[in-house]
């Protein structure tokens, strides 16, 4: 089975101060705030005119905003900051940039993997 | 200021909603939506769907005039911070954007407090929210930089599950009195105008890049509903815009031009259609056509999101309107099957919400409350139902 390369996964910020709230449930809250570090296989499609890459299949921290999945994308195709991207999820909706890659996945994934549609101009409105 | 503190859904107190409507249709003060009583789910099944069209309206309309209070303040080191009119407080509606709000905190707030050169030398561009923490009134992390993409509705819910609830056992405050004092408190936000990070902003502020995710969080709740986005992208180009045209001018009508196509309706599966006489579906390409309501309980999956408290990840779900068992799905085992260790199985001498308790649209909701009726009936304009979970002090 080929490896799957992986992208960078940035930390999470620390801890708050927490005062008054019952032990049970900041414990809790602890553990819900722990970092999904399972990977997503993610699957790139390119639309239209936009490049194709020589491997569009890559392992994605589920814990990961979609936003460090558009940043990837971006580098592995050389765009310069102004050039437009548009990324769309099963060529459907393009998801927020703040929606992490495994929630995307658990609610969009198709057979094992998340497909993510790039595109240089809009394709949908 | 009026609270509608009891509503039984059947049989409908027609009299009191209409005052109820009346007097929010003036606009007087704050729309408070305190505490309901839902009935239970067959209940809510029975109903004709003629009557489930007019209480959803209802809701939407009580959901939709519910506003927020902000007080906005020049940060410290902006230009005119510190002068007598750096701050301003205003009401925006609950379904609002940030965006959308940057003229009226322009004209009245940042025009006065600047001079001339001052106001020459600033790009609104560069402008940016953080939600200011005052000291020692916030149990958890402040939300930091506001999204723009966020509705206020999402800011103001991050900055309510940022405190605790009083204690369950706390004879003294039941959870409405908690809730509604914090709601007084308005939502505190400091003004930057400069340096935005964009790491955290992710967006610029322009009103066009807020709309575009606007649409696109439409589609992608659609999309949880049923596998695929053709309610939406089958909408003439008018009733889409309509969506975002009415939100803009705060104008619910015109929003429900939009949204009357997209949403569907707390009936039972396989409901007839309301009274609107059937006509043969129109030839004209470019129209949609006569729109037969579906049922939230029909739904592939309903459209939810879970907020957590102190920067938390979001938790989204695949959320079935019915469980295996053919009954409708409740808040409570919604919560039980996601959140166990904040809502855990019952033991006899607690309460569902003993550690913790959801929230949507500035209010609390009951543990029986079926999450296909409020994601029909209490979602946000782009049709995803938000409920943040508040832990209560020890």
């Amino acid at each position: 089975m080929t490896t799957v390369p992986d992208i960078m996964s940035p930390a999470l910020d620390a801890g708050p101060s927490t005062r008054s709230i019952a032990r049970t449930g900041l414990d809790a809250l602890e553990h819900y705030k722990t970092k999904d570090a399972s990977k997503v296989v993610v699957r790139f499609k390119s639309i239209g005119a936009a490049p194709i890459m020589k491997n569009n299949v890559f392992k994605v921290t589920a814990g990961n905003k979609f936003q460090a999945v558009i940043v990837f994308l971006r580098n592995q195709l050389g765009l310069k900051q102004s050039d437009p991207l548009f990324t769309y999820i099963n060529a459907a909706f393009a998801p927020a940039p703040d929606d992490t890659v495994g929630n995307l996945f658990k609610c969009f994934g198709t057979e094992g993997h998340l497909i993510v549609n790039y595109s240089n101009t809009q394709a949908w409105g | 200021m009026t609270r509608v503190s009891r509503l039984d859904l059947l049989p409908l107190n027609n009299n009191l909603f209409s005052r109820e409507l009346e007097e929010r249709e003036r606009r007087l003060g704050q729309a408070h939506l305190d505490t309901f009583s839902f009935r239970s789910s067959l209940a809510a099944f029975a109903m004709s769907t003629h009557s489930a069209q007019s209480s959803t309206n209802l809701f939407r309309r009580l959901a939709w005039q519910s506003s927020i209070h902000l007080f906005i303040r020049l940060a410290d080191g902006e230009p005119g911070a510190g002068s007598g009119s750096d701050r301003y407080y205003m009401q925006a509606p609950r379904h609002s954007y940030l965006p959308l709000l940057l003229p009226e905190i322009r004209e009245n707030l940042v025009e006065l407090a600047l001079d001339d050169q001052q106001l020459a030398d600033t790009d609104e561009k560069d402008w940016w929210f953080e939600e200011e923490v005052e000291e020692g009134s916030s149990v958890f992390v402040s939300q930091g930089p506001c999204r723009w993409h966020w509705p206020l509705d999402l800011i103001e819910l991050y900055s309510f599950i940022s405190r605790s609830a009083a204690s369950s056992s706390d004879p003294t405050a039941s959870s409405s009195t908690s809730a509604s004092s914090s709601k007084s408190r308005p939502l505190r936000l400091l003004l930057h105008l400069s340096n935005p990070p964009a790491d955290k902003l992710l967006l610029n502020n322009t009103v066009e890049a807020c709309k575009t995710q606007y649409i696109n969080q439409v589609k992608e709740a659609d999309f949880v509903r049923w596998r695929n986005t053709t309610k939406v992208t089958n909408l003439r180009r008018a009733d889409l815009e309509a969506g975002w045209d009415g939100i803009v001018q705060d104008d619910y009508d015109l929003y429900m031009r939009m949204a009357s196509r997209i949403l569907p309706l707390p009936i039972a599966a396989g409901a007839p259609s309301p009274s609107i006489p059937s006509r043969p579906p129109s030839t004209d390409p470019g129209s949609s056509g006569p729109s037969k309501p579906e049922s939230a309980y029909t739904t592939r999956a309903l459209p939810v999101k879970l907020y957590l408290p102190d920067n938390a990840p979001v938790i989204q779900e695949v959320v079935p309107p019915m469980t295996a068992d053919g009954m409708p799905l409740s808040i409570l085992a919604l919560l039980r099957q996601h959140l166990p260790l904040l809502f855990p199985a019952l033991n006899e001498k607690g309460s569902p919400y003993d550690l913790a308790i959801p929230v949507a649209q500035g209010i609390e909701i009951p543990p029986e409350a079926e999450v296909a009726w409020l994601s029909a009936c209490m979602c946000g304009v782009d049709g995803w139902l938000r409920i943040g979970i508040q832990l209560r002090a020890a």
